[in-house]
């Protein structure tokens, strides 16, 4: 009986020790996987307001075309890579979304607000194209991007205008991506 | 032990004569063993803006996703850890290199506490990419595998 008892002690006392080195050494592990999936949309958001200066001083007696730069450029930012375009509207011409390109779109119309049959055909360009076919791409919102914005008044129309101090005309950006 | 001790006074009435008593003792011991099994995946899918501001922080616990889980031993505590497939870096394609997003992991290290075997036990993890790491990302989906380790 004694003996008995003691074999049960020491069983116990193994059982014990077992215990405590289990909890003292990992056993084992068990693993699993988390998928992660992020979609990253096309964006792009003004960074500047285009303006040009007001008013444009044109020269009646210029033999060459007269090209205006913008007193602010119009800049933008894109998701890095997204391709986009901008299309132009003229207030006081027929130019309807027209793709701004580094060539210009043209049936743009300085208009008299005092005579409004008095009107000068200019075009309109966005020197920025990465590909003169009026394509712009993003460059990530970390950089801006400037459009290349610039008025030119053929020698011809400027020659021929009416002297008014108050041509004028709104010219709407529509960017597309 | 109340059992043993009752039979022997019926059979002393019984008899009537006293009679020696043998109360055998049986000692049963049993370990339950600490372990866990039964580990499930979950998913983290969320969009970016790249032209918003500030930290992204999505989690297996938003709505639509879904958070690992295992089931341990109950009252067990065991540690969690997590490690990235690609460096923690979501990429295009999920090929490891093309436009990579840093991200650090949120979340993991803290230790579940095993339910048992009929309950499962949720690991929540997220996630946290900055400004400056989404800003310049190109559109497209990005992708990742966190694996979850639970030790025992």
């Amino acid at each position: 009986m004694k003996k008995v008892l003691s074999i049960a002690f020491l069983a116990v006392l193994i059982v014990a020790i077992a215990g405590m080195a289990r909890a003292a050494t990992p056993s084992g592990f068990a693993s699993t996987t988390i998928a992660v999936n992020a979609q990253i949309t096309a964006a792009c958001q003004e960074a500047q307001h285009g303006s040009f200066p007001n008013p444009l001083m044109i020269d009646t007696q210029s033999a060459t075309d007269q090209t205006f730069l913008p007193s602010a450029d119009e800049i933008v930012k894109c998701t890095s890579g997204t391709t986009f375009t901008i299309k132009v509207s003229s207030g006081n011409g027929t130019a309807a979304n027209q793709t701004c390109t580094s060539g210009g779109v043209s049936n743009m119309a300085l208009k008299s607000a005092g005579s409004p049959a008095d009107a000068i055909a200019y075009t309109f360009l966005c020197s920025g194209d990465t590909d003169g076919s009026g394509h712009f791409t993003g460059a990530g919102f970390n950089i801006a991007r400037a459009l290349g914005l610039s008025v030119k008044v053929p020698a011809a129309n400027a020659q021929a205008a009416v002297a008014h101090a108050d041509y004028a005309d709104s010219v709407t950006l529509t960017m597309w991506y | 032990m109340v059992v043993v001790a009752a039979i022997a006074i019926a059979i002393a009435a019984a008899s009537g004569a006293p009679a020696a008593t043998l109360t055998p003792a049986v000692t049963a011991t049993g370990t339950v063993l600490d372990t866990c099994t039964s580990a499930v995946g979950g998913s983290i899918t969320f969009n970016i803006d790249p032209s918003g501001a500030g930290a992204i922080t999505p989690a297996t616990t938003d709505a639509g996703n879904t958070s690992p889980s295992v089931k341990c031993t109950k009252g067990q505590t065991h540690a969690v850890a997590c490690s990235s497939a690609h460096a923690n870096k979501l990429t295009l394609g999920n090929d490891g290199v093309t436009d990579p997003i840093a991200y650090t992991i949120t979340g993991c290290a803290t230790p579940l506490t095993g339910n048992g075997f009929s309950t499962i036990t949720s690991i929540p993890v997220g996630i946290s990419i900055l400004q400056a790491a989404y800003q310049d990302a190109q559109a497209g989906a990005h992708s990742d595998t966190i694996t979850v380790t639970i030790t025992y």
